[in-house]
């Protein structure tokens, strides 16, 4: 929310200053971002995903994000350890987690340094700080307190001390387990939250931990908010306008594990990586009552080798993993294209290479995902945008998985993993699931790969079917699945698998584009950036600009006809959060720059001049910032 | 998981057909002459034969090596997949449809250096598979490179003065893992004793390692040389619940009763030394079964929708 | 059924859950592999454009034209002749109706005067139709269906005509009656392949009945509170079991507990009055002789070698109660003359 939208604040006329019976000063505003930070182990997490959820159940659009230090127990009380949970809501639709926040609570003023000097702060935020640091027995912490209060002087912040500590020890011994519900009652009153959602919200939370955990939660968050309407002369109002489509609210690695289940797969075959484990925790915590399986292999390449088994003896497995483990797979992946056996692989991305920023957002597995295995190996990437798409798009995943026989990879990334976002609760359809062929016999006369000469295709095989026996193999191979070294065989099985994903690409349509069919400039994204990315074309529109905005959701084949719809406008541009060389760096030229990873496959696949503009972050991409880089471009446009 | 093959549909149609060795023959093998893997090919056939298996129900999953081209060499399902990966995908395959008899053909490379993780965890699932090394202690495909089996001193393409250090142990290795269930240990010139580990191993209802000792005509041929001509250099394991093959008794006269029920025994025995054991080490029934395990019940598709709209429930705004 | 009935109906199913688990996914992935079947045989639904979209889901819409998708992907359908998918579809709809019935299909009630034989011949017909609908499917999978036989498919199957694979397939049974009505002869027939019948009997019944279904490889157990049912789920083969009122013999035999009678035979405990009356046409002394065979059966020659090394500390409280059994008998002045 940018600052000015919280012009439209209001003070409730009262009786004379400094009355207690003076109202609070109400804050209306279509939209806020709220903040809550503590060191990690202190709960903030919790806090913030049960006040998003709560938002989204109120009516609100929401969409929350982790703060995520990398370390599990990184040192109390530092700039880098902040961990907790920042929710943008709103009175519509939200799409991404905006650009400042505007409410902060904060456990100790040095997690919340190390947020300002993320530029995370709006620079009229409001900041609740725990001040028991004031009075702390460790002279030391006391002198950092102070100048950290001297730090914060520095902005126009509106900081108020909360004596967190000193209320949370009337209730529990131990502040460091309630300090986050006494938090959450806090923002409950600002925000005017609804305070039974709450309750039960913090019971869905605390469902494993038993009565008494949520009845000491419940009287900590009471207690925030009691505090809060004694003491607080503020008030932030967010309208909702009551919706008619039921909704559902969970982060993107639930929505993928929904998505799995909804499509009818049953083996999870997975190896433990952040971020993507999430899924596979929800997965467990519910397939066996679906009958499915989370296979938790001895490594990646397990995992993946256990999951082609499966598919090729049956029904589609999947896998879900991250960037390092996606290299670790790549062998198993190419094996898979080349014996023609469905797979679905999610790959939540994150910082890389190498072991890189394990918490954090990156679009940087684009090219590794398409091209990552050795030989040619042609196979589908999809990369769903949204929570909902998550879920959705497991379904048509495993149905193009099987229908062309190869491999699907679904690119989600930490953004889309650990946010939180409403959206309408999916229509379930019993055919998404999908029956297990029967076992009919073969006849001997027909290969085990017996390509449609025009499209490559050819019916999947299964062990049990009589008649039908054949030995699947890496080695090159012809349509009775025997090793053939010959220049022909090798070149027709290449041309058979690439000419499936030809045929794929033929049955896409166009993408849709955002704004006005033709302009000066056109942002082309994918993945988790489109609201980001949206916000910023409409603020540019807005502001006169002549920008739209394109998001491709098939990656591998890329969808058709976008040669044509770049030609209508004077300069086409990606946002991705992976790195690419600016044109003005050191060094850089026209020639050697190093672009980020749609633009080189836009390049290549279009013949097109595509310019790029990417950061990482480590953090989704602000919608202001993307309105600067557009702003940018134009203008060395118009220099040209 | 819903099971395909698992199912009322093929125990009700009559199938009286019968099995001859040829039926189970696929392409004609192209291992070197003299070569160990022959006659470990011609005694699988012999024991799908006499276990008349349907082919069809059958599925040799192999990595990569001269020993895993057996799935070609064989008239049933195969997968020839990744080099120390026949594990990974025989395990999903066995997840995926218990009804199928599942067979795995490794070489020493595959299943002890390159898939030496793979074989480890498989123990310790354990699932019900039959799992055989073809043990010639060198990289044959690839031409003569050390193998982690490969004896100390014995030279090779890569260690040319000899092999720096003592060769891995697979039998130790296997018994030493959690919940190993059967290990037994085979020559490929002793037809009658492979066939009857073989079978004893295919009867064994969990992960049943098989090292068999093979001969690399071209590359290891002198490993073996003693044990072949001389009997003098092997030592049966026999015992009621073992393998005893009387008719060796002649030949073999260096025998050592051990009950295979008896881990400790089957450990000390695995240990190097100056004869080569052949016979079962270890069986164990008991071990728990990975698949077992993990069998769920089988849902139909209305009975997942509707588990599932319970789930949007949970996260209903 | 269940609901109005005997307590330990209940503890039967529960302790039968494994079993009836077992069947229910057998059955219901046969509903699956039908259903595909169907899928591939039946042009109008799967490749319809309809069908398409409904598959490919939302994430789809927009983006994938079905129409092209379906032409393009969908090979020529395995046009089925529409004789033989009528006769599948109907096998189809029983096996659903199978796979979506509750407890109620494994629980059958013998009303008093009813004959035990034919209740249990009845319900495991009826359990049959669903291996006759599957036969008739898996012969039209297999292409060997022909227009002759196949209406008496879709049918009720006796036991009598089922195959060993479908008689190692069979869902267990929980069998309420009257004590009078416990002719134990009347499951013989029925005990083979892994059928797993729990007979849950009221009223007066005779110390002993099911020793006579006692062979070397049937699981017999009598049991008061329910013990043993664990083991008699989890075993392999026929089995039967009887929970029975307190006053009763109470014994496992079980096959793999060894190979001879004696080690076969746990004695748990032996009625400590003797028969008095006549119970459902079992005299008295028919009755005497159950608990005779029951004594021959666990005193054989085993559990005496046992004795005497005094080794196996199990066979102890066998041995002794062995001993009271032949005590009581002799006791029985009458039975002795009788001998």
């Amino acid at each position: 929310m940018a600052t000015k939208t919280r012009a439209s604040s209001e003070k409730k006329k009262g009786p004379g200053k400094g009355s207690k019976k003076k109202g609070p000063e109400i804050i209306r505003v279509p939209e806020t971002t709220v903040e809550i930070v503590s060191d990690s182990g202190e709960g903030a997490q919790k806090c913030g995903q049960i006040f998003g959820a709560v938002c989204a159940k109120m009516g609100n659009g929401a969409w929350t994000v982790e703060i995520i230090p990398a370390e599990i127990q990184p040192p109390a009380r530092s700039k880098a350890g902040g961990s907790g949970n920042r929710v943008r809501f709103g009175t519509e639709e939200i799409t991404n987690w905006g650009d400042a926040t505007n409410l902060v609570v904060a456990f100790n003023e040095q997690v919340l340094l190390g947020r300002i000097e993320l530029g995370a702060l709006a620079e009229d935020a409001i900041v609740l700080l725990d001040n028991k640091w004031a009075t702390h027995a460790d002279e030391d912490i006391q002198k950092e307190w102070q100048g950290g209060l001297k730090e914060l002087a520095k902005h126009d912040y509106r900081i108020v001390e909360v004596p967190m500590e000193e209320e949370c020890l009337k209730i529990v011994e131990d502040p460091r387990r309630g300090k986050n519900m006494f938090a959450l009652g806090l923002l409950a009153w600002i925000c005017d939250r609804d305070v039974d959602l709450i309750r039960a919200q913090i019971a869905h939370q605390f469902r494993r931990k038993g009565e008494e955990i949520y009845q000491r939660n419940v009287e900590l968050m009471e207690a925030g908010y009691g505090w809060a309407e004694k003491n607080l002369d503020f008030r932030i109002e967010v309208p909702t306008i009551p919706s008619d489509v039921p909704k559902v609210v969970m982060n993107g690695n639930e929505a993928i594990g929904m998505g799995a289940i909804a499509a009818g797969m049953e083996l999870c075959s997975m190896y433990p990586i952040t971020p993507a484990t999430s899924a596979s925790h929800y997965l467990s915590e519910v397939y066996d009552k679906f009958g499915g399986v989370v296979h938790q292999a001895e490594d990646e390449i397990a995992a993946v080798g256990v999951a082609i088994g499966a598919s090729y003896a049956g029904k589609v497995a999947y896998t879900i993993t991250s960037g390092p483990g996606l290299s670790l797979k790549q062998e198993f992946l190419g094996l898979a294209v080349m014996l023609e056996v469905p797979l679905v692989v999610v790959d939540v991305q994150r910082g890389g290479p190498s072991t890189g920023l394990p918490t954090k957002v990156e679009q940087s597995d684009l090219l590794t995902a398409c091209f990552g295995q050795h030989g040619d190996a042609p196979h589908v990437v999809l990369a769903p945008a949204t929570m909902e798409e998550c879920f959705h798009s497991m379904i048509t995943a495993r149905r193009i998985a099987e229908a062309f026989r190869t491999v699907v990879i679904v690119l989600t990334d930490a953004n889309l993993a650990t946010g939180v976002q409403p959206y309408p609760r999916p229509q379930l359809d019993a055919r998404w699931q999908q029956a297990p062929v029967s076992l009919p016999p073969v006849d001997e006369n027909v290969p085990p790969y017996d390509w449609d000469p025009q499209t490559g295709l050819s019916p999947q095989r299964y062990p049990g079917q009589p008649g039908g026996m054949y030995t699947a193999t890496g080695l090159a191979h012809n349509a009775w699945s025997k090793v053939a070294y010959d220049p022909d065989s090798h070149q027709l099985g290449s041309q058979m698998r690439s000419r499936k994903i030809a045929v794929l690409q033929q049955t896409l349509k166009p993408p849709q584009v955002y704004g006005s069919d033709s302009g000066e400039l056109l942002v082309v994204g994918w993945g988790s950036t489109k609201g980001a990315i949206e916000e910023a074309v409409d603020r540019a529109q807005a502001e006169g600009l002549s920008v739209s905005s394109c998001h491709l959701t098939f990656i591998q084949p890329l969808q058709p006809g976008l040669k044509e719809i770049f030609s209508r406008f004077d300069r086409v541009m990606t946002v991705e959060i992976n790195y690419s060389d600016e044109p003005d760096d050191p060094y850089i030229t026209d020639e050697n720059r190093r672009r980020a990873q749609l633009a080189w496959v836009l390049r290549a696949s279009t013949l097109v001049d595509v310019d790029c503009w990417s950061r990482v972050p480590g953090q989704p991409l602000r919608p202001g910032n993307i309105l600067k880089a557009i702003r940018q471009r134009l203008e060395m446009g118009a220099k040209v | 998981m819903t099971h395909l093959g698992c199912s009322l549909l093929s125990c009700g149609v009559v199938d009286d057909r019968h099995f001859e060795m040829e039926d189970y023959q696929g392409a004609i093998a192209r291992w070197c002459p003299g070569c160990g893997d022959h006659s470990i090919l011609t005694a699988m056939q012999r024991l799908l034969e006499e276990e008349q298996l349907k082919p069809e129900q059958t599925v040799f999953v192999s990595g990569i090596g001269c020993s895993s081209r057996f799935p070609h060499y064989m008239k049933t399902y195969g997968f020839h997949g990744l080099h120390g990966r026949a594990i990974p995908a025989a395990t999903g395959i066995k997840l995926e449809r218990p009804d199928l008899d599942v067979f795995v053909t490794m070489g020493d490379g595959d299943c002890c250096s390159i898939g030496a993780g793979h074989w480890i965890h498989a123990i310790r699932y354990n699932v019900d598979m039959v799992v055989l090394l073809l043990d010639n202690n060198m990289y044959g495909l690839t031409k003569g490179q050390t193998s982690p089996t490969t004896p100390a001193t014995f030279p090779s393409n890569t260690q040319p003065y000899g092999s720096y250090l003592e060769a891995l142990n697979p039998l130790t290795a296997t018994l030493g893992v959690t919940n190993a269930s059967f290990v037994a240990q085979t020559a490929e010139w002793i037809p009658a004793h492979l066939f009857e580990t073989l079978k004893a191993a295919y009867h064994h209802k969990g992960f049943a390692f098989v090292r068999i000792l093979q001969r690399c005509p071209v590359y290891t041929e002198k490993i073996y040389e003693d044990a072949v001509r001389q009997p003098d250099a092997i030592e049966m394991l026999i015992h009621d619940d073992g393998i005893h093959i009387p008719d060796l008794d002649e030949i073999y006269k260096n025998q050592i009763i051990h009950d295979p029920g008896n881990l400790d025994e089957a450990r000390r025995l695995a240990e190097p030394f100056d004869r080569f054991r052949l016979g079962i080490f270890y069986r164990n029934e008991k071990r728990p079964r990975y698949e077992d395990l993990r069998r769920l019940p089988v849902r139909t598709a209305e009975e997942k929708v509707e588990l599932l709209n319970q789930e949007f429930d949970r996260y209903a705004v | 059924m269940p609901s109005e009935s005997d307590p330990r109906v209940e503890k039967a199913l529960s302790a039968l859950a494994g079993p009836i688990e077992l069947y229910r996914s057998a059955v219901v992935t046969t509903v699956e592999e039908v259903r595909g079947y169907l899928a591939t045989h039946r042009s109008e639904d799967e490749a319809s454009d309809g069908g398409v979209a409904a598959g490919l889901g939302v994430f789809a819409a927009g983006r994938i034209d079905f129409e092209r998708f379906a032409n393009l992907t969908t090979s020529a359908t395995l046009e089925g002749d529409p004789d033989t998918l009528g006769k599948v579809e109907k096998a189809y709809d029983i096996l659903r109706g199978i796979s979506s019935g509750g407890e109620d299909a494994f629980c059958v009630r013998v009303k008093p005067g009813g004959r035990l034989r034919e209740a249990v011949a009845d319900r495991l017909a009826e359990i049959g139709r669903g291996f006759a609908a599957a036969r008739l499917a898996g012969m039209a999978r297999a292409g060997s269906l022909n227009s002759k036989n196949e209406d008496k498919l879709l049918a009720p199957l006796g036991f009598e005509r089922w195959n060993q694979a479908e008689r190692r397939l069979a869902p267990p049974l929980v069998v309420e009656l009257e004590g009078a009505g416990l002719h134990a002869g009347d499951l013989a027939e029925f005990l083979d392949g892994n059928i797993k019948i729990v007979l849950v009997v009221s009223g007066d019944v005779a110390p002993a009945p099911l020793v006579r279904l006692i062979t070397p490889s049937t699981f017999v157990l009598q049991t008061a509170a329910g013990a043993g049912l664990e083991r008699f789920a989890a075993t392999e083969g026929p089995a039967v079991a009887a929970l029975m009122p307190e006053s009763a013999a109470q014994f496992i035999h079980d096959p793999a507990a060894g190979s001879s009678p004696a080690a076969r035979l746990e004695l748990i405990s032996f009625p400590e009055q003797s028969p008095k009356n006549a119970v459902g046409g079992m005299s008295v002394r028919q009755q005497l002789d159950e608990l005779e065979q029951l004594k021959t059966l666990a005193g054989g020659p085993s559990v005496d070698a046992e004795g005497e090394e005094g080794a196996a500390p199990a066979a102890g409280p066998v041995a002794t109660k062995v001993d009271k059994l032949a005590a009581w008998l002799l006791s029985q002045a009458d039975l002795s003359d009788a001998g």
